[in-house]
């Protein structure tokens, strides 16, 4: 027989560190799919048996991935429960091994994983919470990093602009995720996040959810549905601010005017805190940064 | 080429380091870096635009960065992944780093990525394998790479040429330099019976740039690179020979689970330099108490800052 060539030995060293059910059982499911076995791969005549040292590979690759996942979702660990969470969590992991060079990825495939684990026609309110739950974690997670509009030069957005009626071209920074959840969950992450152990379960409430960066600080922030229409609008693409207006109106059943006079007072507060950045429409193509504003002028039609 | 014959590959000896940590960023920011560099681990800044870039990008501005990676995966028998190379040197762009380094070993195969830094069968197949994919990596960066030793808990029967031969020859044939970590060589000594002294006395010193020090962890049967402790008595000894035999080469303290605050770093960091003054400090390796042995800490992946949850 000749000597097993580097795949080979690749393939049979990660099957034993990935087969689920410990060890010996990736030793023999090693040895089954790759004819090799343990003492004919690991080098013997000094110390611990190769078991031993296969164990210490295959223990530290499901520890290392699930405190990966246990630090990215630690508000749904703690309502789970540390042995469900983890039941759900070794599930996952068996069946979508990373494929990614960094273990920012780990978690971007679980509240998909967790959707699909539903049996169909099953309706439990402690799914539904553990879905949101997953969800915004994981969107916390990517709005750290993603490109936010630090380093721009900021709006200081006159309101009496908008009443006049300045074209302005609206875009949401990579930054921000929204959501619209069935719980208010906020004041949950926030008592995790604290250290309490048995914060109580909010009861189910539609609620529109934005976490947006400003300064490099993440926030989480309740949304009226208005506003999680409008800024969902401008998240497909940036454009005029007048077209996220009618979006939002059509989706939540309120005058335009009435948004707009909502509008005027509220898009200040949405440029500080990093939900939005507004450039006139006329300079789009110009190269002008967002946040100088010029008016007023017509509304487009 | 002048820098394949220079001592360090004609690399400056930056000083002393620490590992750049989330943790310690808003310590760094408000009081100084209070070190000559940092080390950061390649993929936590590999497409990150938050606080913790923000934070990289104003030292880089005036200090040395060096950048050490995890996801090379040079031993793998899977094709190079030039995607991450591509992320690699657009980082290194940004960044400047006074030099990039990697480690021998693989992380994966069959496109799934372990997050582990797995040893190699040490032979002439995989020689040739390791040489040829490094040239590559090489050409690409523009830049010679740094090759570190790992930890290792097992060897293969398949191995038959000793680690330190490997490197050595590594070295010689693709021009790459050597990140030497001392606290490997003593865990990787301990666990499969070779002279830890040995081992870096074998290695062309005239190629390391870099050390590593560390603290591991015992677990009777075997030493554990848990990076979570005080640097111990031997591998201070061993770390003052690395220095002897180099000529002084940079020093970077690791330190990535149970981190202590910036402060008691740094101390242990300037225990490096009363090392070199003559001192050794008698510390000894640290006893496993519970819970399941994990080598390349992550905590540093699982931490990051400026998070706030608030309602207007």
């Amino acid at each position: 027989m000749s000597a097993p060539q580097l795949p080979e030995l690749q393939r049979w060293v990660l099957t034993v560190m990935t087969t689920p059910g410990g060890v010996d059982a990736g030793i023999a499911r090693a040895q089954a799919l790759h004819g090799l076995s343990a003492a004919q791969v690991v080098a013997t005549g000094y110390g611990p048996p190769p078991r031993l040292r296969l164990d210490i590979y295959a223990q530290g690759y499901l520890l290392r991935l699930l405190e990966c996942l246990r630090a990215d979702f630690p508000t749904l660990r703690n309502t789970m429960g540390e042995g469900l969470f983890d039941l759900f969590a070794r599930a996952y992991l068996l069946h979508h091994p990373s494929r990614s060079t960094t273990l920012f990825d780990l978690g971007a495939g679980f509240v998909p994983f967790l959707r699909s684990t539903r049996p169909a026609g099953y309706s439990e309110p402690g799914f539904d919470l553990a879905l949101d739950l997953a969800a915004l974690e994981r969107a916390r997670t990517e709005s750290i990093r993603a490109r936010g509009v630090e380093g721009e030069s900021a709006a200081q957005l006159d309101p009496l602009l908008l009443l006049g009626g300045a074209p302005l071209r609206v875009a949401v920074p990579e930054s921000v995720r929204l959501l619209h959840l069935s719980y208010p969950l906020i004041p949950l992450l926030e008592a995790v996040a604290r250290g309490e152990t048995q914060p109580p379960i909010p009861p189910a409430r539609p609620t529109w959810i934005i976490i947006a960066r400003s300064h490099y600080r993440v926030s989480m922030h309740e949304l009226e549905p208005w506003q999680w229409a409008l800024l969902n609008h401008a998240q497909q693409g940036a454009g005029p601010l007048y077209s996220g207006v009618l979006a939002a109106a059509e989706a939540v059943g309120e005058g335009v005017d009435l948004l707009l006079s909502r509008l005027a007072l509220w898009l200040p507060l949405a440029v500080a805190l990093g939900y939005l950045t507004v450039a006139p429409l006329a300079s789009e193509g110009s190269g002008e940064r967002p946040g100088h504003l010029h008016g007023p002028a017509a509304w487009p039609a | 080429m002048s820098s394949v014959t220079a001592p360090r590959l004609g690399l400056p000896n930056l000083g002393y380091g620490v590992g750049l940590r989330n943790c310690h960023l808003q310590h760094i920011m408000e009081h100084g870096a209070q070190v000559d560099w940092f080390e950061i681990i390649s993929e936590n800044f590999i497409g990150n635009y938050g606080w913790s870039r923000y934070v990289l990008d104003s030292l880089a501005e005036r200090m040395p960065i060096v950048m050490h990676g995890v996801s090379l995966s040079l031993g793998s028998s899977d094709p190079l992944d030039f995607h991450y190379l591509g992320q690699l040197k657009g980082l290194a762009s940004a960044v400047a780093p006074a030099w990039i380094s990697d480690h021998l070993c693989w992380t994966g195969v069959a496109g799934i990525n372990s997050h582990d830094l797995l040893p190699l069968p040490l032979n002439e197949e995989s020689f040739n394998h390791v040489a040829r994919r490094l040239k590559v990596v090489q050409e690409y960066l523009e830049r010679p790479l740094l090759i570190e030793n790992p930890s290792s808990y097992l060897t293969f029967s398949q191995s038959t040429i000793p680690e330190w031969e490997f490197l050595g020859a590594l070295t010689r044939e693709t021009g790459c330099g050597l990140l030497l970590d001392v606290n490997n060589v003593y865990v990787s000594a301990h666990n499969h019976g070779f002279d830890a002294e040995h081992y870096i006395r074998a290695i062309p010193a005239d190629r390391v740039v870099q050390l590593h020090i560390a603290g591991p962890t015992d677990y009777g049967d075997y030493l554990i690179d848990t990076h979570d402790h005080p640097v111990p008595a031997r591998v201070w000894e061993l770390y003052a020979l690395a220095q002897e035999l180099t000529g002084g080469v940079s020093t970077l303290l690791e330190w990535d689970a149970n981190i202590p605050d910036y402060p008691n770093l740094l101390a242990e960091l300037d225990k490096a330099r009363q090392v070199l003054a003559g001192r050794r400090p008698q510390v000894p390796v640290a006893q496993a108490t519970a819970g399941t042995p994990l080598s390349n800490p992550i905590d540093f992946q699982l931490n990051e800052p400026h998070v706030r949850a608030a309602t207007p």
